[in-house]
């Protein structure tokens, strides 16, 4: 059982010092698993959640090709254009803008669209651009816990513990909502009442062409009906049968034959090939070196013990048990990688159906470990990846967007999305 | 080659070498230290970049820039150009050469000039790998020049 630990413990060091590519470490951790003979190879790949592992690829895919459309250039402009130029408006609306995209799609792309248009935005503005990017970093992280194509601990979540689109949708979606609002509110007091700027700037937005943005109005329509058709299939999911894995990866199929046929066959490999290239691979053997990791630790029973002994400090009380997982993975997943954190909690929490009565017990477990591994995500810049992807942007451009400086704003934040969070948890799931 | 082509010493400001830029009609220009040892190539590339927004240098495989230049978003006038010329025109040159650029061995063939110069460069520094003396510089020019001339 220790060496498992050990081979656990040694990957979550090794990702959290960033002295190695996490994807090498994951996978380091999963030969030294398999050799070390904690798990048969066969059952190394069993526990591989190729749902996650196909959902990921195929929102990656579907991302890579739809993103050429323009679309988000569009939207930004229209929401500039919608704020009639007004800085603490645009504010605002780009804020619900990078919150309902970021629960469709992957946070750092989303972040990594919206955020060069904002830049561009501000500087005709000519007010500072901290305010916006801090407010979208943190909207992306909570537009995406609404929902289980969001954000990756979401996907993981989905696919372990078997719960669906719209249990998502209907658990989560209301918080994140008010969560939402909460978090535009404070960004309007804090900054947004005091931006100003020129009639001569306001003109000039409102002068810009939205339309011209969208360079390639046919894919930007096959981009439309492929994501249409995947959220629904996802809405009908148990309906029809299907796991997300497959739903990710025929939506990924069919963005590829649309954007293929008719194509010559050597343009098709070309754009296949670029496709495919763009996958990040990096996040996709993470992934699996993970999982094989962490199923080894559950094969030892070292996490069926820690969730007894979890058990046994609340007394099996799903209140405490609740609060305890909300608090404790968002005040960890501020500190380490949600993504390892939420992978572990997994079987953990499993492995408490007895002292829930089965698993339709454990739900609001559930909904209390993503509520507070995504949203604990927004507490300081390593949190999620898309707070290094901004940080990153910003830096580049001139604006500083130091650990300090986002920690002191973003934290305290955080701590109150938490606890509206902790509020809703109890009112909605404790009898 | 060219074997005494016109060099910049790193002490240079960036004002200057525009000037001696404009002054050879040439795209780059090598700078060398004291001992005429080579430390990097001076280029048109790296000056342009710091006269466009920073927004639109960076790595853009979605060709996000080109969209939001045509969207009218990305804008610029010919004073802002200006202002950051004035910005960095007082710099040395130490701190805007290259000094990853592809040189080429006087002792490589002629194969690997042409290669060079296909893939999009306009004059390639010749420099002793064990001195790290620059011999001279092949250009487009040159090469044109020996091509078109009867042996």
């Amino acid at each position: 059982m220790w060496v498992a630990v050990g081979i656990l413990a040694f990957t979550y060091a090794a990702i959290m010092t960033e002295r190695l590519n996490r994807a090498i470490v994951a996978l380091l951790g999963a030969i030294l698993i398999i050799s070390t003979g904690i798990l048969s190879q066969e059952s190394a790949i069993a526990g591989i959640d190729f749902n996650t592992i196909g959902l990921l690829t195929g929102m990656m895919v579907i991302v890579s090709i739809s993103r050429k459309s323009g679309i988000f250039e569009y939207l930004a402009i229209w929401a500039a254009k919608l704020a009639k130029g007004n800085p603490a408006g645009i504010l605002a609306l780009l804020v619900v803008v990078t919150a309902v995209v970021s629960a469709l799609l992957d946070n750092v792309t989303t972040v990594l669209l919206v955020v060069p248009v904002t830049l561009v935005i501000c500087s005709q503005l000519k007010v500072p651009p901290y305010p916006f990017l801090l407010s979208q970093v943190i909207a992306s992280n909570i537009g995406g816990t609404a929902t289980l194509i969001g954000d990756p601990p979401n996907i993981i979540i989905g696919a372990g513990a078997n719960l669906s689109f719209n249990a998502f949708v209907v658990n989560l979606a209301p918080v994140i909502a008010i969560i939402l609002v909460v978090h535009v509110l404070a960004i309007h007091f804090f900054w947004g009442r005091q931006l100003r700027t020129t009639p001569e700037a306001k003109a000039h937005i409102m002068a810009l062409d939205e339309r011209a943005a969208i360079t390639d109005k046919v894919l930007l329509i096959k981009s439309l009906v492929v994501i249409g058709a995947v959220l629904v299939t996802f809405i009908f999911a148990r309906f029809i049968g299907l796991d997300s894995g497959t739903i990710g990866i025929a939506g990924a199929t069919l963005m590829l034959l649309l954007d293929n046929v008719g194509k010559s066959s050597e343009a098709q490999t070309e754009s296949v090939t670029k496709v495919f290239n763009e996958v990040e691979w990096i996040t996709l053997f993470f992934f699996i070196g993970l999982f094989v990791v962490v199923t080894g630790v559950e094969h030892t029973g070292f996490l069926k013990m820690l969730a007894d002994k979890l058990v046994a400090v609340t007394g099996g009380d799903l209140k405490s048990t609740g609060v305890g997982i909300l608090w404790g993975s968002a005040i960890l997943s501020a500190i380490v990688d949600n993504i390892p954190f939420v992978a572990t909690m997994i079987p953990m929490i499993k492995s408490m159906a007895p002292a829930f009565g089965g698993p339709e017990g454990l739900l609001p477990l559930w909904w209390a470990l993503s509520l507070g591994a995504c949203l604990g995500g927004n507490g300081t810049l390593v949190g999620a990846s898309a707070n290094l992807t901004v940080a990153g942007i910003a830096e580049r451009n001139g604006v500083p967007f130091s650990f300090v400086t986002y920690t002191k704003h973003a934290f305290p934040m955080m701590i109150v999305h938490i606890a509206i969070a902790h509020i809703y948890w109890v009112i909605r799931y404790v009898p | 080659m060219i074997t005494d082509p016109p060099v910049l010493s790193p002490d240079t400001t960036v004002g200057e070498a525009v000037e001696l830029l404009l002054r050879n009609h040439v795209l780059s220009m090598p700078v060398v230290d004291g001992n005429r040892r080579f430390l990097g190539q001076f280029t048109k590339k790296h000056l342009i970049s710091r006269l466009l927004p920073a927004l639109a240098t960076q790595t853009d495989p979605q060709h996000q820039v080109e969209r939001m230049i045509e969207a009218g978003l990305l804008q610029d006038t010919l004073s802002e150009v200006r202002e950051r010329y004035a910005a960095i025109s007082g710099d040395s040159v130490s701190q805007h050469y290259d000094a990853s650029v592809t040189v080429l061995r006087p002792d490589q063939p002629l194969v690997s000039a042409l290669y060079f110069l296909y893939a999009g460069r306009n004059a390639l520094p010749v420099v002793d790998p064990e001195s790290h003396l620059l011999a001279g510089v092949v250009s487009t020019w040159d090469l044109l020049a020996r091509v078109t001339s009867p042996t």
